[in-house]
């Protein structure tokens, strides 16, 4: 005999992060997931963002890596209260890792959350942790072609942040190209071109978060 | 790593569908979709395979991959094509401006049981 099942294998994923997504949604916390490869810079783009969203919400991190609680040190200078998540030899943060997580931060008090995920330009796509936004960092040094190799990625978030644009003229990296290939797989794609080392455009990409939450906050 | 996590997951819900079914047989077969832009690589899942279900339920069963291409639909002139590789252009209209529909599958389309 046959049993159809037809059923999403990540489905139990999925079904944690609606809950976490509810959650957020009962707090007012509007949730960000950060994505990109290892050094694109995601840890010192949320340190840059921080000086220019400091007066304007309150914010808590996630940090997600496979071991130590280095970004998480980063962070806490900041003053935003941060939560480590070490996934051992996970190449992904997964919901329920968010869940739990998130009991230990003061979402009361808190408006905005980051949660910066495992550098990982594959898997990180296919979980998500209830999340509102996802942005992707892309940095000058991995090439242009990292949009067109790695799809599921730049297809499913709203911003592409291109970091490390000081070091453009160094490299072959063709911004024009990027742009083409990610608007190609994602029409309504964000996309930012800043450097989290120089400061340029981070104003541009706190901004458009602002205005993503409030708009969120007022539908809500 | 990835992969090995997917297989234990569709095992649990594998055993739950087959509980639902009052399947009791023993499982011949498992039919998975799985889209080439799923994030999910065939060959890593049935590795994985080989490695969780001998203690399982499923035991001894053939798991068969079909794998969905990436679709898309122009937003301009309409058509629904299968894209080709990662050229991300309407094959009708040569247009950019296209929504990715398949391909991301992943999922647990059947099972095939054998008589208890």
């Amino acid at each position: 005999m046959e049993v159809v099942v037809t059923q999403d294998i990540l489905k139990a994923n999925d079904s944690i992060a609606e809950q976490n997504l509810a959650a957020f949604d009962e707090a007012g916390v509007y949730t960000v997931n950060v994505l990109g490869s290892p050094g694109s810079g995601k840890t010192t783009l949320l340190e840059k963002l921080a000086e220019k969203l400091n007066n304007r919400v309150k914010a808590a991190v996630i940090e997600g890596d496979l071991a130590t609680s280095k970004d998480a040190e980063r962070i806490e200078k900041l003053g935003w209260p941060t939560i480590q998540i070490n996934t051992g030899g996970g190449c992904h943060l997964e919901a329920n890792m968010v869940s739990s997580a998130m009991k230990n931060l003061p979402l009361d008090t808190s408006n905005l959350l980051f949660i910066e995920n495992v550098g990982n330009l594959v898997c990180t796509a296919s979980h998500k942790l209830g999340e509102r936004l996802r942005i992707v960092v892309l940095s000058a040094t991995e090439g242009d072609d990292k949009v067109s190799k790695y799809p599921p990625m730049f297809q499913k978030t709203n911003a592409l942040i291109m970091n490390k644009a000081d070091l453009l003229p160094y490299t072959d990296f063709d911004v024009d190209r990027m742009e083409e290939d990610a608007r190609r797989l994602n029409p309504d794609v964000e996309i930012f071109k800043v450097s989290a080392r120089t400061g340029e455009g981070i104003a541009e990409v706190a901004d458009w978060l602002v205005a993503k939450r409030e708009t969120w906050f007022a539908s809500r | 790593m990835h992969e090995l996590g997917i297989v234990e997951q569709l095992v649990r819900i594998a055993v739950d569908e087959l509980e639902k079914a009052g399947a009791e047989g023993p499982v011949s077969s498992v039919n998975l979709r799985v889209g080439v832009m799923s994030g999910a690589s065939p060959e890593a899942l049935r590795t994985a395979w080989e490695v969780v279900v001998p203690n399982t339920r499923l035991k001894g069963a053939e798991l068969l991959i079909d794998e969905p291409p990436a679709t898309c639909r122009c937003l301009e002139c309409g058509a629904t094509s299968e894209v080709d590789g990662y050229t991300f252009a309407c094959p009708s209209c040569d247009s950019g401006q296209i929504a990715i529909e398949g391909g991301s599958e992943l999922q647990l389309a059947s099972l095939e049981v054998e008589d208890s």
